[in-house]
């Protein structure tokens, strides 16, 4: 349980950019490093987190809580996602005045930044590698990345639209099965 | 998430301005964890210290608590199902489609002058095909960013 609990202290301390910007941190560490889940648990992971309200680093880190080591899992996993965010946020509160001018914070932060999309990135590629070529995921695909980078759609519709394809494909297909 | 939040603390309770607001979230932008937990743990300090940042923490996290929860309980008894198998094979797409535009997003925002595009190239190239952790990745770029900017 310290194990699980250094394991999110770490994704929440350096997750920087919000939610995805983790995915390649608890990748390594809880699928490369631990193996303590499937790569396909931890994409199936990823569409439920978004699905619901919440902060999906949080989300993430509840579920995946849960999937290791139950109800005591996913609060260890809670608090050590939060924990280093109410730490360094007190800090830099406490000291606002001399953070906010300093060139070396600063300066590490314009560093990391840049880095922020190359993790967004690099989940994009590995989820990527994953999907099966099939014109019905690419025209998904697509439409969700136009529907969302281009005109701004709330993304809650187009996880929606995915639920909905898979329920529309489940229901064609039984009632296939049913006129045999 | 952020939207709400801005709502609420400026219009609905008054407690900070829309300056405020706007420093508000660059600090969390900045600071490592989730945007909004951060938001919420800078704005509960300011009002009432560290009980304050303590009580907003724990009220931004209870309800994504109270819905994996619940979602979990509903995954263990219906994932395996047909159904849901399906459901899940096409978010797939959508998911990989949703980070992707998270990653449009933030690429032309970030990448503002040619150090800022090195950077992102380097940690790109080193994240995808050498095994060095992430983190140490980030690291390694921030405390370069502390020499070069």
């Amino acid at each position: 349980m310290i194990r699980l609990f250094i394991i999110f202290f770490r994704v929440g301390l350096f997750t920087f950019g919000g939610g995805y910007a983790m995915i390649p941190i608890m990748e390594r560490e809880l699928v490369t490093k631990k193996n303590l889940l499937s790569k396909d648990d931890f994409v199936d992971y990823i569409s439920a987190a978004q699905s619901l309200p919440g902060p999906i680093a949080v989300n993430m880190s509840v579920l995946l809580g849960y999937d290791i080591m139950g109800l005591k899992g996913a609060l260890t996993a809670l608090f050590g996602t939060v924990l280093p965010s109410l730490i360094v946020i007190i800090a830099v509160s406490a000291f606002y005045a001399q953070t906010r001018d300093s060139k070396i914070i600063s300066g590490f932060f314009t560093g990391v930044t840049p880095v922020v999309p190359a993790l967004l990135g690099a989940s994009f590629l590995t989820l990527f590698k994953r999907i099966e070529r099939k014109p019905l995921n690419i025209l998904l695909m697509v439409i969700a990345f136009t529907g969302v980078a281009i005109f701004n759609i709330n993304p809650i519709w187009m996880i929606a639209g995915g639920v909905s394809t898979g329920l529309w494909i489940y229901y064609s297909n039984s009632s296939q099965r049913f006129s045999k | 998430m952020l939207p709400f939040i801005e709502k609420e603390v400026i219009q609905v309770h008054g407690w900070l301005s829309a300056q405020e607001f706007l420093d508000v979230l660059a600090i969390s932008q900045i600071t490592p964890g989730p945007i909004a937990v951060n938001a919420a743990t800078f704005i509960g300090y300011r009002f009432l210290g560290i009980p304050g940042s303590l009580v907003a923490t724990a009220g931004i996290v209870a309800a994504p608590f109270i819905y994996m929860s619940l979602m979990t309980k509903f995954l263990n008894k219906y994932k395996s199902s047909e159904m849901f198998t399906r459901i899940f094979y096409y978010l797939r797409p959508v998911t990989t489609a949703l980070i992707l535009s998270a990653t449009y997003s933030t690429v032309f925002k970030s990448i503002i002058d040619v150090r800022s595009a090195l950077i992102f190239a380097a940690s790109f190239v080193m994240i995808l095909y050498t095994k060095i952790h992430p983190i140490a990745i980030i690291l390694g770029f921030g405390v370069l960013g502390i020499f070069l900017f």
